[in-house]
């Protein structure tokens, strides 16, 4: 009796594991599936060597820097046309206009999301800590693909970028 | 703890309302059993799927129960029913597991049908994007670069019905209003970029069918396109639990025609500038600004849509008007601070007897400009213009019994702004 | 039964004569005792959460704020669910089967006494914590009782009471949900074989799996927000780079089981009592069975039909649309059992039969409300409506709560050795059923036309229904003083129940006398 309670307990504690452990998993799962707009990372070179197709795809970029961050943040590069397998540079202007130095971070997706997954970025200036001195402005890139894999009923893509102050975080 | 909300008189006063309910029937709008009329080739598609199902459902719904109806009057003790013994029917049951499964399937394809038709994202002739925020949208045309808030615009007066005797009657579109509607044509292809400030929040229409919630940080896509003939206004809610005024922040939505929406937008986004430009009265800037300023009554966040003001600086400004304009334009900061600047203890700080707001000015500025990191305090600095700012920190200082005397003017703001 | 054959009974160590006063009732390791606990406690719960209701009912009766600001609002919506989720509907099923499952294997108590004891008594603790929750600046949780981030993480210090109650009350759960196997799979009579234990058994045997399985779950995503809330991490926050959606997907991941998990047990009452007044056995008890499995497995890969609108692509739509239609071929199995067993049966209608009839009634309504819910591209408009609203009420009130007062009087006589006022019992029933239907009924309209939940006003062309759902449910909520006042009288007194109460109905507990008596079974019975 007391041996299937220990494997009960067992269970449990595995189960609240499995909580945690769906974090990477979910991870996981958006990268390879392009759920909710998650993009994948690959090295340059690769993206060079990548074929380019003669299939046009409108780009759009879009930015918002959350409230609470007196940062001036929006997209320099413009809506533009992208041949698939073609590697494409786009830029974003930041400025800290507080009389205060600033950490933020920003966050990024794709949509539609099932393009996600053939956004294929070398560069990204997300999820990654940025310091702005006050009054320092400065131009952020990223360098991008899409991959030949790309559904053909994708013609319209955003990339959309959200800056968020990031001072109560410790790690990352 | 707040004060104790259910007190005796109001559930008196819930007595009274209750018995007054055949009286005032009168004064309600329509009511409706089923969706709103669909104006989109989605929505109508939505419509029939749902009448479809509704109607399965409803037949198997009647079948199941006219048998346990059919057998309850039939089969009852009272009428001397010998019960039979059976217990089992291997051939019965496979059959209830396999119809229902072809009905399923049956349900399945035109589901799947309207789905795929509703993920078509193919080129789009317009983009929007909405950000939503606690408690008002942001709307930014990407292709002509026009961008504002969105605001309710029904009265505080008509909701804070606490006081029976100060109450204002509730007008046609009570919570169904706002300050600038989104303009968008009808016939094109819109497609809607939806994202958050803050919390979740989602934007429906629901003559449009089109529902999808707005995560801060990410960014999501729905789109819409509004058939010709159908121009009118359209109006939504918000459909996810964003705070304490979830169910103050609507959406409306205004379908012109393509031509008329591409006036809108030469106007610059405004319609009262296409009629000026038309009518060709003097420049319409400087008057429509203070006009609209007059009009926006509890919203405070015109100020981005507008071209900035060279006039300010030379303007003088009185204590009275900064306080006049003040309490006008922080309805941003009511929503949550309270209309009596109390806050709600542990959620928002009171403005009402604060160091912030009794303490050096610099600080009060600073916290309107700039925000707070880590908390919901935004930074106004680029939603508010400079007048904005100053009368609402005059106000701030010298009402809610603070009575500090302090005026600050758009002047010290435009020192401030580098 | 006889309390002198068997003074020494050496794995369990409960006391042989009936204590009193504190130590009956505070360190009782009686499963019948605990049973009762969970039952008042429940009931108790159930009215404090009736009381929530009937604030946000009241305010909701004309538009414009008349009774409560919209934070109020908020907290009550929220404590509402969460009261009657982890208080009223869990430990009232729990109750159940402390009371039932001993007498039904012919258990002499369950099989981990002390630990059942402590299962119950975290219980108040816990709801003490979350409503002691009111009294902290910024009051209680209002962030619904789903608790999505990031609203959660702007809570005030509420929220914290409100995981560590959450997370009290996961435990409780967990150890009454290992109580419940251990008790189903080593101490059954000799001869019940699994596929001969009664239905209610079987529902709580698999409930007791998705209980195992899903509340760390829930447990791992609320320390989560905690961490998140106060010490730097960033699961869900995206200022930190975290992921709201991925909140919403382990939050789900947890809360479809749960939603079997407050409705299997009442399938399980409910095959008790049809076959009873039918006076025929229930029909298909293996394949009651297997659709109890396959509701159960279903329950795990459809958590995301909650979350349509967030935005997924189209295969994530399909698969789940797809799932969560599947779901209603068992359940659609069961319903045509029911209503087979009452086919040429001899039927009559105590109060038990009618609360029975209801349930099947009013749960198929609340689950044709289900599949229509399901259908991705209809959800899209009746997601966080009111329609949704209605459809959890026939579900959760209709299906949970109507089952667990018809199992209360079915087995009444058994627990009191009284029979109740059957005069009372059925107006009981008819109130109770009246109400709820004006109460949400009109609620499916009121979605339809656009009226989204969680709303502390609305615009006006929502009102007429509105006021509708208002009165019903102050009826409703009256008509529970009835409940309450039939069951202190059956405790009380009354005619003399007989041993088998109702007219040859079939298990184990109608072996043993009415009341039943402090210990059965230190025999086990033997089961052809």
């Amino acid at each position: 009796m007391n041996n299937i309670v220990v494997k009960l307990v067992i269970v449990a504690v595995l189960m609240f594991g499995f909580g945690y452990a769906l974090v990477p998993l979910y991870e996981a799962f958006c990268r390879v599936t392009g759920f909710g707009g998650k993009t994948d990372i690959i090295e340059e070179a690769m993206a060079l060597e990548a074929p380019i197709e003669d299939r046009d795809v409108a780009v759009t970029f879009t930015s918002h820097s959350h409230t609470s961050l007196p940062w001036e943040f929006r997209p320099v590069t413009g809506a533009l046309d992208l041949k698939v397998g073609e590697v494409q540079d786009a830029y974003f202007y930041v400025k800290n206009y507080s009389d205060r130095p600033i950490t933020g971070m920003s966050t990024f997706n794709v949509t539609p999301p099932r393009a996600g997954f053939h956004f294929k970025k070398t560069e990204c200036f997300c999820f990654k800590k940025q310091v702005l001195e006050p009054g320092e402005e400065r131009e952020m890139l990223v360098r991008f693909m899409l991959d030949t894999e790309l559904p053909d009923d994708v013609h319209e893509l955003t990339l959309s970028y959200t800056f968020f102050d990031n001072e109560k975080f410790a790690g990352q | 703890m707040t004060n104790l909300p259910l007190k005796f008189n109001k559930i008196v006063k819930f007595l009274t309302v209750f018995g007054g309910l055949l009286f005032s029937a009168a004064a309600f709008a329509e009511y409706r059993l089923n969706f709103q009329d669909p104006v989109t080739q989605t929505a109508r598609d939505i419509f029939s799927l749902h009448m479809l199902i509704f109607w399965i459902c409803v037949a198997i719904f009647v079948l199941v129960f006219g048998v346990m109806f059919y057998s309850i009057f039939k089969h009852r003790k009272s009428k001397n029913y010998e019960p039979a013994q059976f217990s089992h029917s291997t051939k019965v049951e496979v059959v209830w597991t396999i119809i229902p499964f072809i009905i399923l399937v049956a349900m399945a394809i035109p589901a799947t049908q309207v789905l795929i038709k509703m993920e078509d994202t193919t080129k789009s002739d317009l983009t929007i994007k909405i950000t939503g925020y606690q408690w008002k949208w942001g709307y930014e045309y990407l292709d002509s670069g026009i961008d504002f808030y969105s605001t309710l615009a029904t009265p505080r007066e008509q909701i804070d019905q606490f006081d029976t005797e100060r109450a204002v009657p509730q007008g046609e579109n009570y919570l169904l209003e706002v300050d600038k509607h989104l303009v968008v044509p009808s016939g094109r292809k819109v497609r809607a970029l939806i994202t958050a400030n803050d919390v979740i929040h989602a934007w429906w229409i629901p003559a449009f069918g089109t529902k999808k919630d707005a995560i801060p940080g990410y960014i999501n896509e729905l789109w819409f396109n509004v058939d010709e003939g159908k121009e009118g206004i359209y109006r939504g809610q918000c459909a996810e639990l964003c705070g304490k005024d979830h169910a103050f922040m609507p959406i409306v939505v205004e379908v012109v025609t393509g031509e008329q929406f591409e006036q809108w937008v030469a106007a610059g986004g405004s319609f009262e500038n296409v009629e000026n430009l038309a009518t060709e009265t003097e420049p319409p800037v400087e008057t429509n600004e203070t006009a609209l300023i007059e009009k926006l009554v509890p919203a405070a966040n015109a100020a981005e849509t507008e071209p900035e003001t060279e006039a300010t600086s030379s303007v003088t400004y009185t204590m009275e008007d900064l306080m006049a304009t003040g309490e006008k334009v922080s309805a941003t900061c009511v929503a949550c601070h309270g209309a009596e600047g109390k806050g709600i203890p542990g959620v928002f700080p009171a403005i009402a007897g604060s160091a912030m707001a009794k303490g050096p000015v610099e600080d009060h500025i600073n916290i309107v400009m700039y925000g707070k990191p880590g908390t919901a305090m935004q930074a106004f600095a680029a939603q508010l213009s400079d007048e904005e700012i100053a009368a609402i920190v005059t106000y701030q200082r010298n009402a809610y019994g603070n009575d500090t005397g302090d005026v600050v003017l758009p002047s010290d703001i435009q020192a401030k702004r580098k | 039964m006889s309390h002198a054959a068997t003074a020494h009974d050496d794995h369990h160590d409960h006391d042989h004569h009936m204590p009193t006063g504190f130590k009956r009732w505070f360190m009782s390791t009686n499963h019948k005792d605990i049973g009762t606990l969970y039952l008042i406690f429940s009931l108790t719960m159930l009215f404090i959460g009736g009381a929530m209701a009937l604030v946000i009912r009241a305010e909701l009766f004309q538009p414009g704020l008349q009774f409560v600001d919209p934070h109020f609002f908020n907290q009550m919506t929220t404590m509402h669910a969460l009261i009657m989720v982890f208080g009223a509907v869990m430990p009232g099923f729990v109750g159940f089967a402390n009371w039932m499952i001993p007498l039904m294997v012919g258990a002499p108590d369950m099989a981990l006494p002390r630990m059942n004891n402590w299962s119950f008594w975290i219980l108040p603790f816990a709801f003490s914590i979350l409503l002691l929750s009111f009294f902290v600046p910024g009051g209680a949780p209002a962030a619904g009782w789903t608790l999505y981030a990031p609203l959660t993480i702007q809570g005030g210090m509420s929220v914290d009471m409100g995981i560590v109650a959450i997370h009290m009350m996961g435990i409780s759960s967990i150890m009454g949900a290992i109580n419940v196997i251990v008790t189903v799979l080593n101490m059954r009579a000799p001869g019940m074989t699994l596929m001969k234990m009664p239905m209610f058994v079987w529902t709580w045997l698999i409930t007791a799996f998705l209980l195992i399985a899903v509340m760390p779950v829930f447990a791992g995503a609320v320390t989560m927000l905690l961490t998140d809330r106060h010490f730097g991490t960033a699961f869900f926050n995206p200022a930190g780079g975290g992921d709201p959606v991925l909140y919403q997907h382990i939050f789900w991941f947890f809360g479809h089981p749960e939603v079997y998990i407050m409705i299997l047990p009442a399938f399980g009452i409910i095959s008790h009592i049809i076959p009873t007044f039918a006076r025929k056995p229930l029909f298909g008890y293996s394949s009651m069975v297997f659709a109890t499995a396959a509701i159960a497995f279903l329950s795990f890969i459809v958590w995301a039909h909650h979350m349509f609108t967030v935005g997924m692509p189209l295969q994530g739509e399909l698969f789940f649309m797809y799932a969560t239609m599947l779901i209603s071929v068992p359940t659609g199995v069961k319903v045509f059992n029911w209503v087979t067993t009452m086919w040429r049966g001899s039927m009559t209608f105590e109060t038990p039969m009618l609360y029975a009839i209801g349930v099947v009634f009013l749960f198929t309504l609340g689950g044709l409300s289900g599949l229509m819910l399901a259908i991705t591209p209809a959800d899209f408009q009746y997601h966080d409506t009111y329609f949704v609203v209605a459809h959890f009420h026939y579900v959760l009130f209709s299906g949970a709560v109507m089952a667990m007062m018809g199992g209360a009087f079915y087995w009444l006589p058994k627990w009191t050795g009284h029979m109740y006022n059957e005069t009372l019992g059925k107006i009981h029933f008819w109130l109770t059923a009246i109400f709820f239907n004006i109460t949400f009924f009109p609620q499916h309209f009121l979605g339809l036309a656009g009226m989204p939940r969680r709303y502390a006003d609305y615009p006006l062309q929502f009102t007429e229904f509105n006021q509708w759902s208002s009165i019903g449910a102050f009826g409703l909520g009256i008509s529970q003083l009835l409940f309450v006042y039939i069951i202190v009288a059956t405790v009380r007194g009354g005619k003399k129940a007989t041993k088998e109460v109702w007219d040859n109905p079939e298990g184990l507990e109608w072996t043993v006398p009415s009341p039943a008596p402090f210990h059965t079974f230190d025999e086990p019975p033997v089961v052809k």
